[in-house]
């Protein structure tokens, strides 16, 4: 608590919260009122601080939002300019080697995404309009397939991607030599080639920034929420909601691995991280998965690799638990049912985590 | 007000601005525009100048994103930017008055008292009275109230934006301060005696 009593004309000036009360946008309104009543002695000195504040006061500049609009949209077309193209081709496979990344080895990704069906206006004054200009529509090319089949497009780099009917994309002739980023509106499906320099799939208020990678991507727009499965490798998602308030951090962005998804829900603005509907083997085995009196630690482990998901649970009380099983075309789920059936216990998705809970085997 | 973005949040755009982003750096224009502007023509009041000024300004930070350090606070470092461009560009313009950039500049604001629900005639006369006073302060004292109370910036952030040590900003402010209630009293004084007469 700060010592107001104590207070001179200048510290007053000087402190935020009284400011924020002379310009009428303070929050402790009444505290302050109260104030002012109970120190009649100190009446001269608020007089004095709040007649300097008022007096210091400046007209804003007239500058409409349109204004700004077309400067910060001037901006981005001219920095896409500025920005060196990427040197041909010609370093390309140099630069895989050294980052050691291997042409659509590392992630796929599945991004489902509702947009732009659902904007509250009065929530979102000049944000939307913002960022929809921010979109340096003249330096990008447009593919709209309004076809019934899907369309393969090839990108600057090499990249792939399969736009889906009654989907759009927007993306930049040449790459910037920075960063890479496509605008999408309904559903693509794509197959990135590995660069240093980040692929971002920008879609309303999420962006999906990838390093070298193979996902899909789907955005329907009359949905209501926003959701980003990883089928394996590792992405980033973040919202781009400028508006935090101050009391709730909310997440975000978070990082994706295999088989975990991000679901953003419009209506709360709130980024939550769970798994995908059917998590995939990372790598595709014919192979049946067979146990024979295994521990169920060892299991978990294992299902842990092939799935890429992590799952915790107690090693020292599950140790005694030993399985036999064969498992073949059964869903990650349905394994999980089974093995924690077995041994009496749950299993719950936790933060795009597996957790195994269960009394433990003697 | 609210639409402001958060110094927190304006750093984490500052990071991925750094690491590549575009739009990031665009998202911090936007939202700073207005700050900028009005800070722009506080310095030379020609709008397509000042708007120049802050294209250039964003172009070349673009352009330096690879090698470009953290900031403290984004505002005030723009701010502090915009400022060394602008003067830049003023005595690039006007080569016979060489101006010394950190001393002999000019600097232009017109404070114009804010006199929402204030009713009382004789209060209206003080504040009238004050924003004159604060309209005859030195240039350099003008700047820093300005910069405390329009940009509502800190200690810190006024000194790298007038390129002053912390300390002389204080004294500065101290100074204006004091200036101010010498001549509020001399107002309030006048004031009673205006009354008697």
């Amino acid at each position: 608590m700060k010592r107001y009593n104590t207070y001179t004309v200048e510290d007053f000036v000087l402190d935020e919260d009284f400011r924020d009360w002379v310009r009428g946008e303070s929050t402790r309104e009444t505290f302050w009122l109260a104030y002012v009543q109970q120190h009649p002695e100190q009446a001269g000195v608020l007089k004095q601080a709040e007649q300097i504040i008022r007096a210091a006061h400046v007209r804003a500049e007239t500058l409409s939002e349109k204004e700004i609009r077309e400067e910060v949209q001037k901006f981005m077309s001219q920095a896409d300019q500025s920005t060196p193209a990427p040197t041909a081709d010609a370093p390309t496979r140099p630069l895989w080697r050294s980052y050691g990344l291997g042409l659509v080895a590392a992630a796929s990704l599945l991004l489902v995404l509702g947009l732009l069906g659902y904007l509250k206006p009065d929530r979102r004054p000049q944000l939307d309009g913002g960022l929809a200009n921010l979109m340096p529509r003249d330096s990008l090319t447009e593919t709209i397939n309004d076809t019934s089949t899907p369309l393969k497009l090839q990108l600057h780099d090499g990249s792939l991607v399969v736009l889906s009917p009654g989907s759009r994309l927007r993306y930049p002739a040449h790459f910037a030599a920075a960063s890479r980023r496509v605008y999408l509106s309904g559903q693509g499906t794509f197959a990135i080639q590995a660069r240093p320099q980040p692929f971002m799939v920008i879609t309303g208020d999420v962006v999906t920034k990838v390093l070298g990678t193979r996902f899909v991507v789907t955005a329907y727009e009359q949905d209501n929420r926003i959701s980003v499965q990883v089928q394996s490798g590792r992405v980033s998602v973040y919202t781009l909601r400028p508006e935090p308030k101050p009391d709730e951090r909310a997440v975000n962005g978070l990082i994706l691995t295999a088989n975990q998804a991000a679901i953003y829900e419009k209506t709360e603005q709130s980024l939550t991280k769970t798994l995908v509907a059917k998590p995939a083997l990372l790598v595709a085995r014919k192979v049946d998965f067979i146990y024979d009196e295994l521990p169920l630690p060892s299991i978990l482990r294992e299902l842990e690799r092939s799935y890429g998901i992590p799952i915790q649970f107690n090693a020292q009380s599950l140790e005694g638990c030993r399985i036999t099983a064969t498992f073949s075309n059964e869903s990650l789920y349905e394994k999980m049912d089974i093995l924690c059936k077995t041994v009496s216990g749950s299993y719950e998705i936790v933060d795009g985590q597996l957790v195994v809970s269960g009394p433990g085997c003697p | 007000m609210s639409k402001r973005l958060a110094a927190q949040e304006a750093c984490e755009l500052w990071q991925d601005y750094r690491a590549g982003d575009i739009y990031a750096l665009g998202r911090i224009m936007q939202a700073y525009y207005p700050d900028l502007f009005h800070w722009g023509m506080r310095l030379h009041a020609e709008r397509e100048l000042v708007k120049d000024c802050i294209q250039e300004m964003f172009v070349n930070l673009w352009k330096q994103h690879h090698s470009i350090g953290t900031v403290e606070n984004v505002r005030s470092y723009l701010l502090a930017v915009l400022k060394a461009r602008i003067l830049r560009e003023l005595s690039r313009k006007h080569v016979t008055h060489q101006a010394n950039l950190t001393d002999e500049y000019a600097f232009s604001v017109e404070f114009a008292a804010d006199l929402r629900l204030i009713e009382e005639e004789h209060e209206v006369y003080q504040l009238r009275k004050l924003e004159q006073v604060m309209n005859y302060l030195p240039q350099r004292q003008k700047e820093l109230i300005y910069l405390r109370f329009y940009q509502n910036l800190s200690f810190e952030q006024i000194a790298e934006v007038m390129q002053l040590g912390r300390q002389s900003v204080y004294n500065l402010l101290q100074k204006s301060l004091g200036n101010l209630r010498k001549h509020w009293q001399v107002v309030l004084l006048s004031l009673l005696f205006s009354g008697l007469v």
